[in-house]
Formats: structure tokens, C-alpha cells, sequence
């Protein structure tokens, strides 16, 4: 305080002062909180703005009973500290819509106030002012009536947190909430929901900018109903102005769009479904389109349509191309571009089967090219088909010629029948030799009967001349006999006599030997009847016939019957086989080491084989020729009649049997013989 | 030994006979033996004999031009006084054929021979068909 200024300039100052000085108390509660303050001192000024006497009995809160409680508040925080306070507002009341500035500052225990008011806002409350005010009411009470009634959502923000400072009720509703719930609240304090979604970057800009924004179908999200809801506006965002010029708000206009651009959505969605399905069944016939040129292609027929009376191609195949020589054209006629088969009588064909709408059908048809084909044949064999193509009248609008090249079948066809009349040719000669055999089967037939009845006479010479040789050689021997008996003793001693007597007496020995084997010899030609044999027991007695000659010659014998048991054959047969073949194995030894003799009978479904294997002296081929033949003699040094091993081949052979031998010179034979069973 | 009353020997075989002879009168079998060359001759001589004049053995050859043997003794058998014979008949065989021994009871004959004739046999036949036997 300047000291240069003297005491009772305060008091005068405050008396010239235009703005208002309050000095408050403060009234406190039993807790010593302030409650309200008592006018303690109002200068001249303040008297007059606050319409109030230089004494009020009234206190704060009573004076200022439409003040906001943030007037008390501020007075309260401006009263509990030590600093000064300020405050700037509008004052509505009293007749006042005027805005106010203050600054407050504690002195002492009380609260010095100093305050303006607005001058264009001081109150001229005469009649005609007080009539515009009302009208001016009415007018704002209406709009908020229209404003509240709205069909569309109205709402206003303000400040930079979007403080909702009206929302109608269809906004309301629309974001399913009170009205109680929006105003005075953040707009994304109160719809937390749609936070985030670009709304805040839109009002933004609106602020920012004052240019209105206006969107269609905008998503946005709102719990309502129960549930979180996905809905569309359409909306227009326009800057809010204050008193000063400068934006301090923005207004929502609002219209839900949610059916609508669902609605879209859904026409959208199936415009999709649509386009995919006409998409995908336009990619379905393509494929169609290109499998059925690929089997068309591939079908090894030749293939072609035509249209029209004339014949155009409109269609033809590989195969059909080749079958052409590569000369049909789309759009051509089947004349021009063979003009060939016009002569050949195809086009008139095609002309029948168009006009009478009938198939035609052709087999093998010779078809004459005008140039030779790669494969080299100047005629070709085709089966065709010439189908008429009608339309949905009936009417023929074209014929589909469906060929196939048969010229390979058709030459092999033809290789065929010439392979066919070769094989016939050859039946015919095959015949006529045939003939031939037939006819020297014949003359062989009658030369067995004849060479049978022969063999037949000899047999019967044989026995006959055996028979009839008997009794003179037996007269000879008796009367040798006799004479022997009847010749005196100093005779039969004479060495000539007695030798000519034996002599006589060898020769009738022989003699009768021979017609002895003669005899047997003419009897082989009877069959013997086959009977069970016991082949073990039949070998044995063998076995035991030919036991000394065994034994004299120190042989080992050995025997092996194998799969045989009871047999069905001729029983002498095999016995007189067997003998012979054992007893030649034994007289037939080689003279330099003991005889080993080895006879194995096996038996199979329909003949027992006996085999004979000696290591005696064995024969030459030259010998193994003759073996077999009538007194024949092939070996010297032992007794023998040359009939023992014709006899074995006859008797063997007699009953459809068969004899054979191997043999190898001074190492041994085997013989092999046969029998049916 | 008892010698037979007579022996008839039929064959046409005429040193087979003399050889027959000589053996018989070596061996003293008989002392009346016959000799007929030929069958037919031998039928007639036998139906003129008399039944007591019958030989005690008959020995016949099978195979002989004209007559045979066989057919002999078929005509044999109808004679009236061969039914009650006495007669021995044996027939000579060069073989002895099965044919032939089948027939041995229809044609009413003994048995068979073969030939030629020994001691040995005509011992067996006097022992078989007379119980007697040969003096040593």
C-alpha cells in the first residue's frame, strides 16, 4: 500500500468504484465447514448490480437462490485459500442473462469480492423489454419442443470431451438410453460402445475445420435392446458456433439406416450368389464345351456336322480331317471342299437324309481319295452313320456324319479268306494223300493177312515136321539099339565100330534135341490165359531152379521187387522169361570176375518192367542186332540150342510185351522186358 | 512071370514094328504077338477072332494113312463083342496131346504110350494093368 496515499481515500474509492466490492463472512456449520457467507459490506456498485440494500438481512445461498452451486464453491475454495481467485460465467437470473467476471480473495476471517457485470446485459426491465423476452421464451420453448419432437436424432456437443448438451428423445431411444442417462455426459463417456470406431476423427475435423460432414451408413455398434446391435446412419455433423465466433460444439442430424443398408446388404449378397453361381456354371459349360471337343477329338471315329441344304461344316474332327486329307473348311460345303464325292453319290446321300429326315447307314463302303493317304492305301473301307440333326420342331436343320475307317479290318478280312481258301486248297491235298495212305494201308492190310496166314502155314509146318520127324529118328535109335545089342562082343570092341556107333548115337542125340525145340517152338503161338501172380513167391522159385548154377559159378544175385505184389500175367511166360534171362546172365559170364546179377521189377498202372543186369561179357551192336534171331548162336564156348532168347522175344510179343537190351562189349547188358498188365 | 495070352500091335510103321518085335521076344512077354500094318485090316481080323481068342493088350498107333487110330476104336466100340472085352487097348503117341487125352473114356481105351517103346514102359504097363512084373 502506497504510504504517499492517505487512509480516507479507501472508503471514497469504494463509494466511486462502477464494479461491485462484497465483503463476506463466512457461516459455518458444527463441523466448521462453510456453508454460506453473510453480506457483511456491499459498496454503492454492488448494491445496485445485486439489486440488494447497503445492510442485507440475507445471506449468500438466500440471495442467490438460482446461482449454481458452483458460485458457493468457488467462494468457499476462493475463502480456504490464501491466494486470489478469479472466475468468469454467465448470470441468469433476477431479470440478469449477463455474463460476469470475479475475483475473490481472502482478508482476514472474511472474503473480499470484486465483480463486473456485462453492461449490454444490465438489466432495463421496463414493460416493452420484458414483452420481447417473453416472445423470445416462447419462441426457444417451441424449438425445443420441435427439437425434442423431432422424427430425427438431433444432438448437440460441446467442448472438447463432446459434452452431450441436448440429445432428443429419438436419440434417445435410438442409442437406448435416457435422456437422464446423455445430457451433461461425454458422448463416448456415455456410449463407450461406439468409441473407436472414426467417430472421434470425424468431429475432430468438423471442429477443426467448421465444414459440415455428412456420411451414409456409417457402422456403428450400440447396446440396446439387450444386446450390442450393429446399426447405419445416415448423418450430418454441423459446427456449433459460440457467442464469440468461435466453434465450441458440433450438432448430430441423424437417421437410422440399418433395415435399408441391410436390405442392400442382403441384394448386394445375392447379387454375389448370382454372379458366383452364373460364374460358376458358365465355367461348368466351358468344361463341358472342352471335354466334349476332347472326346470328340479322341473318339477314333472320324466325326462332322452340317448344316443346311447345302451341307456346311459346322463341325469336324482330327480323325475326319485325316480321313479328308485335310481339306474340310467351317462354313464350306461338303462339294466344294471334296468335290469328289459328289461323283462317289455322297452328297446325294446327304440330300436324302436332310429331306427325309431318315438315318442313313453304310458298311464297308469303298471310298476313293483323290490323293494317296499316308498310310499308303488309295481305297479306303468306311462304316458311316448319316444322322439328321433336327431341331425342337422336328425339323431337320442338319446331318452329323459319324464314319469309321474299317480298311485295315476289311484287307485283313480279305488276307483272311485268301489265308481261308489256302487252308481249303491244302484240306484238298491233305485229302487226296490221305487217299493214298489209306488205299497202301489197305495193301498193307491184306499183306499182314496174307504174311499172317504165312506165318499161320509155318507154325503148322513146324509142329507137323516136328511130329512127323519123331518117330523115324526114335526108329534110328532103336535100331542102332539093337544093332548095338546084336552085334557080337570081339565087334562092338573094334575101335571103328564102336566109334561109328557112338557117332550115330550123337547124331541122333542132336537130331532129337533140335525137333525138341522145334516142338516147343510150334507151341508158342497158343496165348497163355493171364492169372494173379504173387511175383515175390514166382521170383523165389526161379531163384531156387537156377540155385546150383548159381553156386557153381559163385555168383551174387540180387533182387529188387519193387510196387509189385499181386500181378495179373501170364504166369509161365514170366516164369520162362525170368529163367531164360537169368540163366544167359550166368552162362554169358565173364571169365575173369565172379558174375554180379541184378534183376529189379517195378511195376507201373498197365505193365510190370523186369530188367536183367549182368556184368558179364556183353555185346557188340553187330551182335545186339542178331541177338534175337532163331538158332542163332552168338557165343561158342557154352552149350546153347540159339533158341532160348527167340523164345523170350516170342513169348514176350505173344502177349503185347516188349524186349529190349543195352549192352556194352566185356562191361555187361541189361535186358528190359515189358508186359502189359 | 506069366506070360500074356496074345498081344496085338496096330501101326504102319514097319521098322517101328520090327523094333517092337525084338523088344517083346527080348523080354519075353508074349509068346503070341500080332502084327497088323493097317488099321482096317486089324477091325476085320478082330471081328473074325473069337472071344477067347482075344488079345490081352492092344497097343494102336494114332496117326496112320487111311484108318487112323481114333477112327478104329470109334468102329471098335461098335462091334458087338467089345462090350464085355477084356481087352488092355493103349495108344501110341509120338506127343502127348491134350486133344487126344480128353478123349481117353469115350473112346473106352486104357491109357497112352509114347513112343518109342522101352523096357522101362512096357515094365510100367505090365505092372499098372496086369500086376505083374518083369523078370529082372
Amino acid at each position: 500500500m502506497s504510504p504517499s496515499l492517505p487512509a480516507n481515500v479507501f472508503p471514497a474509492l469504494l463509494e466511486l468504484l462502477p464494479s461491485g466490492v462484497v465483503y463476506y463472512l463466512p457461516v459455518t456449520d458444527a463441523t466448521g465447514t462453510v456453508v454460506d457467507f453473510t453480506f457483511a459490506y456491499l459498496n454503492p456498485a454492488a448494491q445496485q448490480l445485486l439489486r440488494l440494500p447497503a445492510h442485507p438481512t440475507v445471506t449468500y445461498t438466500q440471495h442467490f437462490t438460482q446461482a449454481d452451486s458452483e458460485g458457493l464453491a468457488f467462494h468457499r475454495a476462493a475463502y480456504q485459500q490464501a491466494a486470489p481467485a478469479h472466475r468468469t460465467g454467465y448470470y441468469q437470473a433476477e431479470g440478469y442473462d449477463a455474463a460476469f467476471t470475479m475475483q475473490a480473495q481472502r482478508v482476514n476471517d472474511a472474503l473480499l469480492v470484486h465483480f463486473t457485470l456485462d453492461a449490454a446485459d444490465r438489466p432495463a426491465p421496463h414493460a416493452q423489454e420484458q414483452a420481447t423476452r417473453q416472445a423470445m421464451q416462447t419462441q426457444r420453448d417451441e424449438l425445443a419442443r420441435l427439437f425434442e419432437q423431432a422424427p430425427a436424432a438431433i444432438a448437440v456437443y460441446r467442448g472438447p470431451n463432446y459434452t452431450i448438451e441436448l440429445a432428443n428423445s429419438t436419440v434417445a431411444r435410438l442409442w437406448g438410453r435416457t435422456q437422464e442417462q446423455l445430457i451433461g455426459k461425454g458422448l463416448f463417456e456415455a456410449l463407450p460402445e461406439v468409441a473407436g470406431m472414426g467417430y472421434e476423427a470425424l468431429l475432430d475435423g468438423v471442429m477443426a475445420t467448421g465444414t459440415p460432414y455428412v456420411a451414409h451408413a456409417m457402422e456403428a455398434q450400440h447396446d440396446r435392446n439387450g444386446q450390442r446391435e450393429t446399426v447405419y446412419w445416415d448423418f450430418v455433423y454441423v459446427p456449433v458456433h459460440a457467442a464469440d465466433g468461435n466453434i465450441n460444439g458440433a450438432m448430430v442430424v441423424a437417421t437410422e439406416v440399418t433395415q435399408q443398408v441391410r436390405a442392400r446388404q442382403q441384394v448386394e449378397h445375392l447379387n454375389q450368389e448370382l454372379e458366383n453361381r452364373v460364374r460358376e456354371r458358365t465355367r461348368q459349360l466351358s468344361e463341358q464345351q472342352q471335354l466334349l471337343s476332347r472326346i470328340l477329338g479322341q473318339v477314333p471315329a472320324a466325326i462332322a456336322t452340317m448344316s443346311g441344304p447345302e451341307h456346311r461344316y459346322t463341325f469336324f474332327n482330327h480323325l475326319y480331317q485325316d480321313q479328308v486329307n485335310h481339306r474340310a473348311v467351317l462354313g464350306k460345303t461338303v462339294a466344294e471342299a471334296l468335290p469328289e464325292v459328289v461323283d462317289l453319290g455322297f452328297t446325294a446321300l446327304l440330300d436324302r437324309v436332310y429331306a427325309t429326315g431318315e438315318l442313313y447307314e453304310g458298311r464297308e463302303v469303298p471310298f476313293h481319295l483323290h490323293a494317296v493317304t499316308a498310310d499308303g492305301h488309295a481305297t479306303h473301307y468306311i462304316n458311316f452313320v448319316y444322322q439328321p440333326l433336327k431341331d425342337g420342331q422336328g425339323q431337320t436343320t442338319g446331318v452329323l456324319v459319324f464314319a469309321l475307317d474299317v480298311t485295315e479290318q476289311v484287307l485283313a478280312q480279305q488276307l483272311v479268306e485268301h489265308s481261308q481258301r489256302q487252308v481249303q486248297s491244302l484240306n484238298e491235298e491233305l485229302a487226296a494223300i490221305n487217299e493214298e495212305l489209306r488205299a497202301t494201308n489197305e495193301e498193307l492190310h491184306t499183306s499182314n493177312a496174307q504174311l499172317l496166314r504165312t506165318n499161320t502155314d509155318l507154325d503148322t509146318f513146324v509142329y507137323t515136321a516136328s511130329h512127323d520127324l519123331k518117330a523115324p529118328i526114335a526108329n534110328i535109335e532103336g535100331l542102332v539099339h539093337a544093332l548095338q545089342r546084336n552085334l557080337p562082343a570081339p565087334v562092338l570092341q573094334e575101335a571103328l565100330v564102336a566109334r561109328l556107333l557112338a557117332l550115330m548115337q550123337g547124331a541122333v542125340s542132336r537130331f532129337q534135341q533140335t525137333i525138341g525145340h522145334l516142338t516147343n517152338i510150334a507151341q508158342l503161338h497158343r496165348l497163355e490165359a493171364p492169372e494173379a501172380v504173387d511175383l515175390a513167391t514166382l521170383v523165389a522159385d526161379v531163384q531156387l531152379d537156377m540155385a546150383s548154377l548159381v553156386e557153381a559159378t559163385g555168383a551174387r544175385l540180387t533182387v529188387q521187387t519193387e510196387t509189385c505184389e499181386l500181378i495179373h500175367v501170364a504166369p509161365k511166360t514170366l516164369r520162362s522169361v525170368l529163367y531164360n534171362l537169368l540163366s544167359n546172365a550166368l552162362k554169358y559170364r565173364a571169365p575173369d570176375r565172379a558174375p554180379q546179377v541184378h534183376v529189379r521189377v517195378h511195376c507201373l498202372s498197365d505193365q510190370v518192367i523186369v530188367q536183367v543186369q549182368d556184368n558179364g561179357l556183353g555185346l557188340s551192336e553187330d551182335q545186339q542186332a542178331r541177338l534175337f534171331g532163331l538158332f542163332r548162336r552168338l557165343h561158342t564156348h557154352v552149350e546153347g540150342s540159339g533158341v532160348g532168347l527167340y523164345t523170350v522175344k516170342r513169348l514176350v510179343e505173344n502177349v503185347g510185351g516188349t524186349i529190349s537190351v543195352q549192352s556194352q562189349l566185356d562191361v555187361g547188358s541189361i535186358f528190359t522186358v515189358s508186359l502189359p498188365l | 512071370m506069366e506070360k500074356l495070352s496074345s498081344v496085338l500091335l496096330v501101326d504102319d510103321d514097319t521098322t517101328n514094328n520090327f523094333l517092337n518085335e525084338l523088344l517083346f521076344q527080348q523080354l519075353g512077354v508074349t509068346d503070341q504077338l500080332t502084327t497088323m500094318e493097317n488099321a482096317a485090316q486089324a477091325l476085320e481080323w478082330l471081328e473074325q477072332t473069337a472071344e477067347s481068342q482075344e488079345p490081352a493088350l492092344l497097343l494102336l498107333d494114332v496117326n496112320m494113312p487111311g484108318m487112323s487110330g481114333i477112327e478104329f476104336l470109334e468102329a471098335y466100340q461098335r462091334l458087338p463083342h467089345a462090350q464085355g472085352a477084356k481087352t488092355v487097348i493103349l495108344l501110341l503117341t509120338t506127343t502127348l496131346d491134350a486133344r487126344d487125352l480128353s478123349r481117353l473114356d469115350e473112346l473106352g481105351i486104357a491109357g497112352l504110350v509114347s513112343k518109342p517103346l522101352t523096357k522101362e514102359k512096357i515094365s510100367d504097363i505090365l505092372q499098372l494093368h496086369f500086376q505083374r512084373t518083369l523078370p529082372a
